[in-house]
Parts: C-alpha cells; sequence; structure tokens
C-alpha cells in the first residue's frame, strides 16, 4: 500500500490528520487543511507538472554564393577587432564602432549569409536631424557637448541580430493572499487568506530580437526596439551601397540565454495577469517548455554615433527603420548643484510661505 | 555658488524674522519701562506657596514666594502654587465619590475660595493656582476670573507638558519654576491679544528650529525629485527583460485555472486610545468659576 504524504503549503513540513479537529495538520506550523483540498491541490499539480524545456533550432543562415560574395569588401578595424563589410564601390576608412582606423582585408569575410535584411527607410540627414532634437530640453546637458560632437561622423549600419520565434507551453504555481482591513470593537483586524493559485497555458512568440555583435552594447541594441521585421527582404548586396555591415560575432547559442530570459519573464507576466485579485502573488514554480522554437539571422538598419567626452565613450544609435533615436548622455555636475540648490531654496521658501497660508487659514 | 548660498541663508533668515515678528512671545521686547502689564484687578498681599508635602527645600521656599509675587503684582493677579501631604479627599470628604484628578482640581478651586475667605474676601478675582497633591500623585491647574481667557484646558495640558520630565525627576524647585516662566508667557500672550487657548500654544526656538528643519527637508526632496527627472532624462538605455512586444496577438491560451484556498491567518491590534486629562470647569465653595486641568505625574 503506497504511502500518501503532503506537504505543508506553508513551511514545507510534512503534515499529519488531526482527529480532533478533523483536518490535516500541520505539526510544525500548527496550520490547518482540508483534506479534500490537499488531495485536489496535489492532483491537480501532478497533472500539470513539466520540466523547463528551453531549447531552440539554432540553425540560421545560409552559405555565401559567389554573386553575393563578388559585390561585397570586407575591412578589419585592429583596434576593436570589427569585421565590417562593405559593398566593392565604397572605400572605407574609418571604424563605424570605435572610430578607428580599418585595413581592407584579402579576401570577403562575410560568415553567413543572412535570411533577410531590413533596408534602411531613414537617410543620414533624418539620422542628424534626431541627434539633434535628442540633445533638446535636456537641461543638465553640458553646452559644449553638443558643439565637440562630430556628428558628421554618424554611419549607417547593418548589425546582426538573431531573430527567435517559439510557441511556449507554461505551468505556473503562484502563492496568492487577500488581505482584507477591518474594525472590530477597539481592535484593528487584518485578516489574511492564503491561495495556491495554478495557471497552464500556452501563448506565442514571434521576431524577439537580440543582437549577434559583440561590440555592440546589449542595452543599447534593446532599447532601439523595436523593428517591424515582416518588412525583412531577401539580402541583395545592393542594400549596402552606402552603408556597412557588421559580421555576428555571437553565435545563436550564446544568444539564447537572452531570448530564454525574455520569453520567461513575459510567460509569468501573462499568466499574473490573470490573477490580479490577488493583493500579492509570489511564484511557486514557473515551468516553461518551447517547441516550434527557429532562428533566423538578419541584418537591422541602425544610424551609429560614436563620440569621446571627458575621457568617457558615448555611442548613440537610430533604428534606421523606425526613426527611434537612443544614448545616454553626461551629466554637467556644476549644472546639477545648480538647479538642486536653487530648486531647495524655492522649495524651503514656498514650503514656508505655505505653512503660513495654511497656519493663517487655520489649517495648521 | 556662494551667492546662491547667501541668498538661501538670507531667505531662511527672513523666514524666521517674518514668522517671530507674527507670533513674538517675549515681554521684553516691549519693555520700554512704560507699558501697563497689568491684565487683572490687581494681585493681594497674601502667602502665594505652601509646600506641606515638604518636596522643596526650605532655602527655596522664599526665592520661589518671591518670584510668584513678582509675577501676581506685575500682572496685577494673583499666583499661587501649594504641595498638599494628604489626599484631597482627606481634607473634604464630600470629594471621595469623584476621581483622583477631579478632587485635586475640585481642591485646587475650592483652596484658593479659601484663602479668599481667610483674606476676608480680598484675593484678586484674576488668579491661578497651580496645586500638586504628592499622595496620589495629582496635578491640577486653575485659572479664574480674566485669566480664564489667558490659560484655558488646553494651555493647562501644554504648561503641564513642558514641567513633567521635572516632576518625574522630583525636580520640584524647576517645576515651579517652569510653570512660573510658563505663566508670564500665556499671561503676556494675553495681555498683547494673542492668547494661548483654545489649541494655540507659545512657539519655542526649538518649534521653529524643527519647522525650518521640516521646509528645508522638503524643499531638498523637492529639489532632489527635480534634478533626478532632469538626470533621467539623459537616459534612454536600458537592457529589455521581457519580450512582450513579441507575444503574437490572440496567441495566449489559459488553459487551466485553478485556486486553493489553504489558510488563513488573523492578526488583531489593539487601537491606542489617548490618555486625556481631566478639564472643564469647576466651581469652588464659595461659587467662583474656574477653567484648566489635571491629571497625574
Amino acid at each position: 500500500m503506497a504511502l500518501l504524504e503532503y506537504k505543508c503549503p506553508c513551511c514545507s513540513g510534512a503534515i499529519e490528520y488531526n482527529s480532533n479537529v478533523g483536518k490535516m495538520k500541520c505539526p510544525y506550523c500548527d496550520t490547518e487543511f482540508e483534506m479534500e483540498t490537499l488531495k485536489e491541490m496535489d492532483e491537480a499539480i501532478s497533472e500539470d507538472t513539466v520540466n523547463d524545456d528551453l531549447s531552440w533550432d539554432t540553425k540560421a543562415g545560409s552559405e555565401w554564393s559567389d554573386a553575393d560574395a563578388s559585390g561585397m569588401v570586407s575591412y578589419e578595424c585592429k583596434s576593436c577587432g570589427a569585421k565590417i563589410t562593405f559593398d566593392s564601390t565604397t572605400t572605407a576608412s574609418s571604424c563605424p564602432f570605435c572610430g578607428n582606423p580599418i585595413v581592407m582585408t584579402a579576401g570577403f569575410v562575410g560568415g553567413l549569409k543572412p535570411d533577410f535584411v531590413i533596408p534602411f527607410k531613414l537617410d543620414k540627414k533624418a539620422a542628424k536631424q534626431a541627434f539633434n532634437q535628442h540633445l533638446q530640453g535636456k537641461k543638465l546637458l553640458p553646452p559644449v557637448f553638443k558643439e565637440q560632437n562630430h556628428i558628421d561622423e554618424i554611419k549607417g549600419v547593418y548589425v546582426p541580430f538573431w531573430i527567435f520565434d517559439s510557441d511556449a507551453d507554461a505551468n505556473m504555481i503562484f502563492k496568492g493572499t487577500k488581505v482584507r482591513h477591518y474594525s472590530s470593537g477597539s481592535y484593528d483586524v487584518t485578516e489574511t487568506n492564503y491561495y495556491r493559485v495554478l495557471r497552464s497555458g500556452s501563448m506565442s512568440f514571434a521576431n524577439i530580437p537580440v543582437d549577434g555583435s559583440e561590440k555592440m552594447d546589449d542595452a543599447l541594441m534593446d532599447s532601439v526596439e523595436p523593428f517591424d521585421v515582416n518588412q525583412g527582404v531577401e539580402f541583395q548586396s545592393a542594400y549596402l551601397a552606402g552603408y556597412c555591415a557588421d559580421k555576428y560575432d555571437v553565435s545563436p547559442e550564446e544568444s539564447v540565454e537572452r531570448a530564454n530570459t525574455r520569453v520567461r519573464n513575459s510567460t509569468e507576466a501573462a499568466f499574473r495577469a490573470t490573477a490580479s485579485e490577488y493583493t500579492t502573488l509570489t511564484t511557486e514554480a514557473n515551468n516553461i517548455r518551447l517547441s516550434k522554437g527557429r532562428t533566423r539571422y538578419a541584418l537591422l538598419p541602425l544610424w551609429i554615433l560614436n563620440t569621446t567626452w571627458n575621457g568617457e565613450k558615448y555611442v548613440f544609435a537610430m533604428n534606421g527603420q523606425t526613426g527611434k533615436f537612443v544614448g545616454n548622455l553626461p551629466c554637467d555636475k556644476g549644472l546639477y548643484r545648480k538647479y538642486l540648490w536653487s530648486t531647495v531654496l524655492i522649495g524651503t521658501v514656498a514650503s514656508g510661505i505655505g505653512w503660513f497660508v495654511l497656519h493663517l487659514l487655520g489649517i495648521l | 555658488m556662494k551667492k546662491l548660498i547667501r541668498t538661501f541663508l538670507l531667505a531662511v533668515l527672513c523666514t524666521v524674522v517674518v514668522s517671530t515678528a507674527g507670533y513674538g512671545v517675549s515681554a521684553q521686547a516691549d519693555d520700554t519701562g512704560n507699558v501697563n502689564y497689568k491684565i487683572g484687578s490687581g494681585s493681594t498681599d497674601i502667602r502665594r506657596f505652601y509646600d506641606e508635602a515638604g518636596l522643596i527645600y526650605d532655602g527655596n521656599e522664599s526665592e520661589i514666594e518671591e518670584k510668584l509675587r513678582n509675577l501676581s503684582d506685575k500682572y496685577g493677579v494673583d499666583v499661587i502654587v501649594a504641595f498638599c501631604s494628604k489626599r484631597p479627599s482627606d481634607y473634604d470628604s464630600s470629594y471621595t465619590d469623584r476621581d483622583e484628578v477631579w478632587r485635586t482640581q475640585q481642591f485646587a478651586c475650592d483652596f484658593y475660595a479659601w484663602e479668599d475667605y481667610y483674606h476676608e474676601g480680598n484675593l484678586s478675582d484674576d488668579g491661578l493656582i497651580f496645586m500638586l497633591c504628592d499622595e496620589d500623585r495629582t496635578w491640577a491647574i486653575e485659572s479664574t476670573g480674566i485669566l480664564e481667557n489667558a490659560i484655558d484646558h488646553s494651555s493647562t495640558d501644554y504648561i503641564f507638558d513642558q514641567i513633567k520630565s521635572s516632576l518625574s525627576d522630583d525636580l520640584y524647585t524647576t517645576a515651579v519654576d517652569e510653570f512660573i516662566e510658563q505663566a508670564e508667557i500665556h499671561f503676556e500672550g494675553y495681555r498683547t491679544g494673542n492668547a494661548y487657548v483654545n489649541g494655540k500654544h507659545p512657539q519655542r526656538l526649538f518649534d521653529w528650529g524643527l519647522r525650518i528643519v521640516v521646509w528645508i527637508v522638503i524643499g531638498l526632496v523637492i529639489g532632489l525629485i527635480r534634478v533626478g527627472s532632469m538626470k533621467s532624462q539623459l537616459k534612454s538605455v536600458a537592457v529589455k527583460t521581457e519580450a512582450s512586444d513579441y507575444i503574437v496577438p490572440g496567441s495566449f491560451n489559459l488553459k487551466n485555472s485553478r485556486d486553493f484556498f489553504l489558510y488563513k491567518t488573523v492578526t488583531r491590534v489593539k487601537r491606542e486610545s489617548s490618555s486625556s486629562s481631566g478639564g472643564g470647569s469647576h466651581h469652588s465653595s464659595g461659587g467662583r468659576s474656574f477653567s484648566g486641568g489635571g491629571g497625574h505625574y
């Protein structure tokens, strides 16, 4: 005969039937449970239990044909190690990532051929305009920063991205509480009801981009999202005219972890939203199984500007498809102090005047 | 920057000067020698300090007596301080059906009336008495006549708050000195048309210091929020940890949704009830009306 053992949902201790109260009772924390509830819950958890499976088919890209390769040349930056591809009619002199001189390599070194490319929709003029707009209204921006920028050095770069698609089946177990406050006689009463919340279901993710360039800051690349991948077209070397393309140096296998983190967090958030009636919700288990996972290799359009100010490097990027401009700006400490103390002064005097007004009105 | 700091300090100083000007409490500012301090109908030449409980060193009694006389003569009122050795109910059996605080308050009123009777009705109509009953550790401050408008129930609570630490430490001479100081502040407030009654209390330097600190803290919080907001405008780069933009619309399918009630906990916290001291009006045995308050110390 199988010995059935239940664990206390409260403290994880082994619970047993208590004949005095006619319920299951934890000998460690004294919490009582209905036998039927425990049984039903145990069955539901057993039915839904799956193991995590966050594996993807990471086959992406294809081999270059001779025709493709003949229209392109490769350059290498000796400073940052970038391997950059231009069309054969372009003469390049500086690295779009670090600004240092680059040299042409012996032949075309392109790695895999992208599955698709999203062509630039916005030109250099739009990028320069977006940069100037990015600097507008930033009161703590050092005035000389604007003057010392070499905005003309903004470059159009096709950055390698791995694009992930997948369906996700998930089982979630949360611990939820519903809290009620009320008064009883001369007491303030807080009643907390504890629940085990089980959710399972599925959802699909499409076109999650993860950049495949070691040189590009991951946060910067995340920030220029989203891209409309539906506008992607088959790669032609002609798209490189006037631009350059970076070769991936982070493999799809290495990029999977970033995609998984995002899938896991969004899946959990979607299921959490179905239990909004709870005051608090704590995740106890989060099992996700991916299926139909596939990876594609894409070149996505970005305008990049590198600049150095006060010995620190600042990189700005504009989504060449949507025009979204991102990039952290430096803070002028002198302006920071000026605005802080002037506001403290005004705030202090204003709160003093406010106090007097309220005092005169008899409120204070 | 130095100019900014100077401006800031000047503004704070101005705020303090403006503030204290509206709520001046010092009689000395007006002390030109021609000021009439009298607010009552006149003081009487009586004994003002009674220490039957023996709480004060003998050497200090005459000093206290003199201070009370000076205060009384200055404002034309009669101020009496009495420390009882016995419970009020030991003096008057009619008190026994009421609580200790009420008894001490009533005894203070009757004490003033008995003094008046003893001096053939010559005691001022405007008087103030501070009584301690050492036996049951109760206190009472009662005012009569015009002083009912200078010291009411809220004033007596305030005055007691200023002296209670001295009483707790059995520093009775200090407590009497503090009482005299507070009485003068309240008389002066009434004289200058700024009576500290109905919950309004004298402002002390500490109160202003605290108030200014609060204003500066508010200013600092506002300042930090403002520059924090400005600084956040400089940041537009952040790692994305979710993929909500990439969920295929309509793909979310909730297959199973089950909630199991486990248990409940109930916590009860007794509401704090504020311990208020006794207050309201009393009448002495002679029918004289008194206002004030009392309590335990």
